[in-house]
């Protein structure tokens, strides 16, 4: 069955497009991340402008991560206060990003650079995540609980607005949260990408959050930003495309519902072993990119650069 | 002409002009002009009738409505005996812009951004027999016919000296991917020749990734290496019913546009979480 896409202007598959959200949904659902980096490259892929696939991404992740955190909120997997402060310093941390891009780009070497920081940050998340889970699942049930006080921990417990986030029974000063998910959304902003998969390792490992907890308070923010991201592409560049974005969303809202479910089944290692096996597979993904010849000189502009142009938050 | 043909100034509104003023006398000269150019008129209609009447196009206008799946049109006409026929159809020449991939050491990285223009967004070619054994390279080069034509006609910015060869073919390459192009020789079938000419006819599937837009469909007639007559008549892909609201809704009302959009989704979202919900019930809360 084809359907019409209006403002992509183009004939698609209608179940190639529910399909493709469903499975972007459940990792969403399951691993608390937007998922941006899969879909847009997959929507390209089947022929959607690359300016039409980001923004219209942007309005299924609304959507995936409203139905996510429905279901996380239900599960008692969402912390709203931590939330909140997580996406004041994500937003932050965006607008400051796009600034140092801008600078880059003046500066002529912008392109090495994001290409440098995507592969070494996400090696480094992804690989540190794999190593720490693997080690956690070796030792037993509740080992990702047991945290060692560090020289570290003991400057930080010092620092001033001190706050307890109940639901995830941890305490930190509000500065702490801030500014990791600010240094987040400058990575994600020099990155073009979403901060999902760098954001839950770091509520797990320097937020003591646990793994469950960390993905529903994720997926949280990311609404909120997706839905800023949504309207600024819809009023701005006009290329959001409501049909694809519907199509997508009745394939990712199930897959996220089914996500989500599916964490009861998991334990928090096992989650952490997910995700970082899917941003290994990403960063390898790229090292190939860059060392074998490609097959074309031109390269669509993505996300990344539409965003900059638009002069829009990137991260989601 | 248009001045000649204003009522007002060849006096035939009436027996009173504007602002009470008498009626104006009619020079023999302005009836004469206007004699020729009626003539004249009627004459390019007549013609461009007559130059319509030779070539049929079905549909007309493809419709696309929100099931729309591609359209298949049929190019049918007649052409003089002993010619050949050439038919394209053709977007507007627009400016794409890419990221373009230099090498640097080891590593392929994009080494900043190109615009490329002077080529059409969509271009299909069908002819009766291979283009080259129709026309000289000239001609084809001229009109724009070929692979090597588009090639030759495209520009690039900011230019890129030895490596812009291969940024063209990277281009048509990407086109020709994407359906957008398309080169078919023996693809026109021509019947065998009548009293009244030679008939042909040709049946194509306009490309799903085609947007709305008017294109150009052409049909030439060649013999000996000349074309002898060419047509130009426009195909116009519109969009219908909902997906022409919502295209009009996104650009002229973004704002509601944008609010329906983000809505919409959270509306989705939380809706097909209820539904989830209520088949296969609340599960217990997770204890941390």
């Amino acid at each position: 069955m084809w359907i019409f896409l209006p403002v992509a202007g183009i004939s698609i598959n209608l179940l190639l497009l529910v399909g493709v959200g469903a499975i972007v949904g459940f990792l969403s659902g399951l691993l608390g991340v937007s998922g941006g980096f899969l879909m847009t490259p997959i929507l390209m892929f089947i022929g959607i402008p690359p300016t039409i696939a980001a923004a219209s991404d942007s309005c299924q992740i609304v959507a995936a991560s409203s139905s996510g955190v429905a279901a996380h909120f239900r599960l008692g997997n969402v912390d709203f206060k931590m939330g909140f402060t997580l996406l004041l310093g994500g937003l932050a941390g965006a607008r400051i990003g796009v600034q140092v891009i801008k600078v880059l780009r003046v500066m002529g070497n912008a392109d090495f650079l994001i290409t440098a920081v995507y592969i070494v940050v996400l090696g480094v998340v992804g690989g540190s995540m794999f190593v720490a889970s693997v080690k956690n699942l070796r030792r037993g049930p509740m080992s990702v609980q047991a945290h060692r006080e560090t020289a570290t921990w003991s400057i930080l417990e010092k620092l001033p607005f001190q706050v307890t986030f109940e639901r995830s029974n941890v305490r930190h000063s509000v500065l702490v949260p801030f500014v990791l998910c600010m240094i987040v959304g400058i990575l994600a902003a020099i990155m073009g990408v979403g901060g999902g998969f760098m954001m839950v390792p770091l509520m797990v490992y320097l937020l003591r959050m646990p793994a469950h907890l960390a993905v529903g308070t994720d997926l949280f923010q990311i609404l909120f930003t997706c839905a800023g991201v949504t309207y600024m592409q819809a009023t701005t560049n006009h290329t959001v495309d409501l049909v694809l974005a519907l199509l997508l969303v009745a394939g990712s809202t199930i897959g996220a519902q089914i996500g989500a479910r599916t964490t009861r089944f998991l334990r928090g290692d096992q989650l952490l072993i997910i995700l970082a096996s899917l941003v290994l597979v990403v960063v390898i993904k790229m090292v190939i990119g860059l060392l074998l010849t490609p097959s074309s000189l031109l390269d669509p502009i993505t996300k990344a650069a539409l965003w900059m142009g638009a002069g829009n938050l990137p991260y989601a | 002409m248009r001045k000649a043909l204003s009522m007002g100034d060849t006096g035939l509104a009436g027996e009173t002009g504007r602002g009470g003023h008498p009626p104006t006398a009619v020079s023999p000269a302005r009836i004469g002009l206007l004699f020729f150019a009626c003539t004249g008129l009627l004459f390019a209609a007549s013609e461009a009738q007559r130059q319509c009447d030779r070539v049929t196009i079905t549909p007309d206008v493809i419709q696309m409505g929100a099931f729309y799946r591609g359209a298949s049109v049929k190019v049918e006409g007649w052409a003089a005996n002993g010619t050949r026929v050439i038919i394209t159809l053709s977007g507007a020449d627009t400016a794409e812009r890419f990221n373009q991939k230099a090498r640097y050491g080891f590593f392929w990285m994009n080494a900043g951004k190109v615009r490329v223009s002077g080529a059409p967004a969509l271009f299909l070619e069908f002819s009766s027999a291979p283009l080259r054994t129709l026309l000289p390279a000239h001609v084809i080069a001229q009109d724009r016919l070929d692979r090597s034509a588009i090639l030759q006609q495209m520009r690039i910015e900011p230019q890129t000296g030895d490596g812009e060869g291969r940024l063209r073919n990277s281009f048509l390459a990407f086109k020709e991917a994407q359906g957008s192009y398309q080169f078919v020789d023996a693809g026109v079938a021509m019947a065998a020749p009548g009293d009244s000419g030679t008939p042909f006819s040709l049946t194509f599937s306009l490309p799903k990734t085609a947007p709305p837009a008017t294109y150009e469909l052409r049909v030439y007639e060649v013999k000996e290496g000349v074309v002898t007559h060419q047509l130009a008549v426009p195909l116009r892909a519109v969009r219908i019913g909902l997906p022409a609201w919502l295209a009009l809704l996104n650009t002229d009302q973004p704002v509601y546009y944008g609010i329906a959009a983000v809505l919409t989704a959270v509306l989705a979202g939380f809706g097909v979480d209820r539904l989830v919900t209520t088949i296969f019930g609340k599960k217990p809360r997770i204890a941390h």
